[in-house]
């Protein structure tokens, strides 16, 4: 007790030299915690964009391809499937829900959906949250369309605007010969921020994916003349042929595995299916590498702030000289000398710690909402992760470790010192 | 008129048949686990997908009596130590609903099912393997795991490797 009260005394004595040690501790420390935060984040925002979907069943082909193209709108799809195969697997006894996707046409930009009205129902992100309308409500005729809450928010779009869709997914403007300029949609809704991929997309009826390409021939548009007007076309005639990929929920969890099973060996078309939240895990893994590097970034700060406490120390020891030798003077052994720079110096990595952590939390209090906000990334603000605890105690623990050095260097300082006639 | 009929049917009884085949790779093994819930008494199914070279030895539809005996008494051993192989939380058992060789072409895979029954919850618990202490040659297993609403994947090489269910 008195060694603590003493290695506290000393610390504050050097207030200067202490807060700086400590404040260059607390930022590593913070920087490490945020780092683990992010990831975790980063990590739980990429699982959270699609809940409680069972399987993702789209053409044959890579698994990843149909996940990136069915919940991130990256990539294209190499092949449609039959609606007739979709139907089939909607009905089937095992499945609860489905969600069909048609892919292909964009605006300005932002990829265009075709879905049916079982998306606003049963769309579920970040566990159990499901679609809102910011405004408006869901597509009621061929010709409406719901926006995005970032594509609505980037082209300044309201309710009640015509918009032209594009075909084709090219970036920018759409290419103005493929416009389905004789065709406008109006917005019927605009959704609430979800911070997922379903902000930066538009959707449709199938029915209206249809429309737009009902007088296409061999993938080019209407010759002159040739057009059928918007006015002439009724959702009833509308025969969907295709669509994209389709997301399912089973009755059962157990059942899902059988109806995986029976969807990859469906005779009558090559079709797969996928678990989200085990190609997600693929896909994590494969970008795991920049993870890594971004820890091992932080680990050499940690260091470096380790380093710079073992400076300080060091260096404190020549004005302390006198210090110690009155220490030993007055019955100070060389065992309470180690001792009390070694708890100063597990003092200073813990304050250190105890500031990273505060600062940690602080700034992730204040900054999340503009963070979830700017990049949706949700960056949950929750007690350390065990890697967070690991950290922590290493670093403790590297702290008394690194008080070893300077108090073996005192040690022998005082012994030289005390029998020095220059003290 | 004959001809034509003839070949129409041909014709689509040929694109009625897929010509697809599913990938096979000896000592890489497939296993599927799912459980309805991970509170109460939770019940499930765990699927093995394996080639049967890693278990049986060979991959050929066994025809002679030595053949046969041989693969009886591999799929006997997959039955009977199979919770060695995939070893569930404590309190879990597993009974063997179905295995089977399938002979596709030059290949044949076991493909084996056992229901999954739990004395209590296996929220926050783990599942780890020992699939090369009863078939060596069975280097390889890709784990995919439902379990309640979480979805999880792990890589199991040479037995290493834990799958941890989520609380």
């Amino acid at each position: 007790m008195v060694l603590l009260s003493l290695a506290w005394k000393s610390l504050r004595n050097r207030l200067l030299t202490t807060s700086l040690t400590v404040l260059s501790i607390g930022l590593s420390m913070a920087l490490l915690l945020g780092v683990e935060n992010v990831r975790v984040g980063a990590r739980e925002s990429f699982a959270n964009t699609i809940s409680q979907t069972d399987l993702i069943v789209g053409a044959r082909g890579g698994s990843l391809q149909l996940l990136l193209y069915s919940v991130f709108r990256i990539g294209q799809a190499t092949n449609n499937i039959s609606y007739e195969s979709y139907q089939h697997w909607k009905n089937h006894p095992a499945v609860a829900w489905t969600i069909p996707y048609s892919l292909g046409d964009s605006h300005r930009g932002f990829r265009v959906v075709g879905t049916t009205e079982d998306f606003y129902q049963h769309l579920r992100f970040r566990r159990d949250r499901k679609l809102e309308f910011a405004a408006g409500q869901s597509p009621k005729g061929v010709f409406d369309v719901v926006l995005g809450s970032d594509v609505a928010q980037t082209l300044n779009y309201k309710l009640g605007d015509q918009i032209v869709i594009s075909h084709g997914v090219a970036a920018g403007r759409g290419i103005a010969d493929n416009d389905h300029a004789d065709k406008p949609f109006t917005v019927s809704g605009i959704l609430k921020k979800t911070a997922t991929p379903v902000d930066r997309s538009l959707y449709i009826q199938l029915e209206g994916i249809t429309a737009v390409h009902i007088d296409w021939a061999d993938g080019a548009p209407p010759m002159p003349g040739e057009e059928v007007p918007a006015s002439k076309i009724a959702k009833e005639n509308m025969k969907v042929e295709q669509i994209t990929s389709f997301l399912l929920r089973c009755k059962t969890r157990i059942a899902t595995l059988q109806l995986q099973r029976e969807i990859n060996t469906y005779k009558e078309e090559a079709m797969q299916a996928i678990i989200p939240g085990v190609t997600l895990q693929e896909l994590w893994r494969t970008i795991g590498y920049a993870e890594d590097a971004l820890q091992v970034v932080t680990i050499f700060v940690i260091l470096v702030g380790l380093l710079g406490m073992l400076v300080s120390l060091y260096t404190s020891l020549n004005e302390r000289r006198r210090e110690m030798a009155i220490l030993r003077a007055i019955g100070a052994g060389p065992g309470k000398i180690i001792a009390l720079l070694v708890l100063e110096s597990g003092l200073l990595a813990f304050a250190g710690c105890v500031v990273g952590v505060v600062m940690i939390y602080g700034l992730s209090f204040v900054f999340q909402p503009i963070v979830e906000q700017q990049f949706g990334l949700y960056v949950p603000v929750q007690p350390p992760t065990q890697a967070g605890w690991i950290y922590l105690g290493a670093v403790i623990f590297a702290g008394i470790l690194i008080g070893f050095v300077p108090a073996w260097k005192a040690y022998r300082n005082t012994l030289a010192d005390g029998l020095s006639i220059r003290v | 008129m004959v001809r034509f009929v003839l070949f129409c049917t041909l014709s689509l009884s040929l694109c009625a048949q897929q010509r697809g085949h599913k990938a096979h790779e000896h000592g890489h093994a497939k296993l599927a686990i799912a459980f309805e819930t991970t509170t109460g008494t939770p019940k499930g199914v765990v699927e093995l997908e394996s080639p049967s070279d890693s278990i049986i030895g060979f991959e050929y539809a066994a025809k002679t009596p030595a053949d046969k005996a041989k693969q009886e008494k591999a799929l006997a051993t997959l039955k009977a130590r199979f919770a060695e192989m995939v070893v569930l939380p404590v309190g879990c058992t597993m009974t063997p609903a179905k295995v089977e060789v399938h002979v596709e072409g030059q290949h044949s895979e076991v493909h084996a099912e056992f229901n999954a029954k739990c004395a209590g919850p296996i929220a926050g618990k783990s599942i780890s393997f020992g699939f090369s202490k009863v078939f060596p040659k069975i280097d390889e297993v890709e784990v995919q795991l439902i379990a309640g609403s979480q979805q999880a994947e792990l890589e199991v090489k040479k037995d290493k490797g834990i799958l941890q269910i989520a609380k």
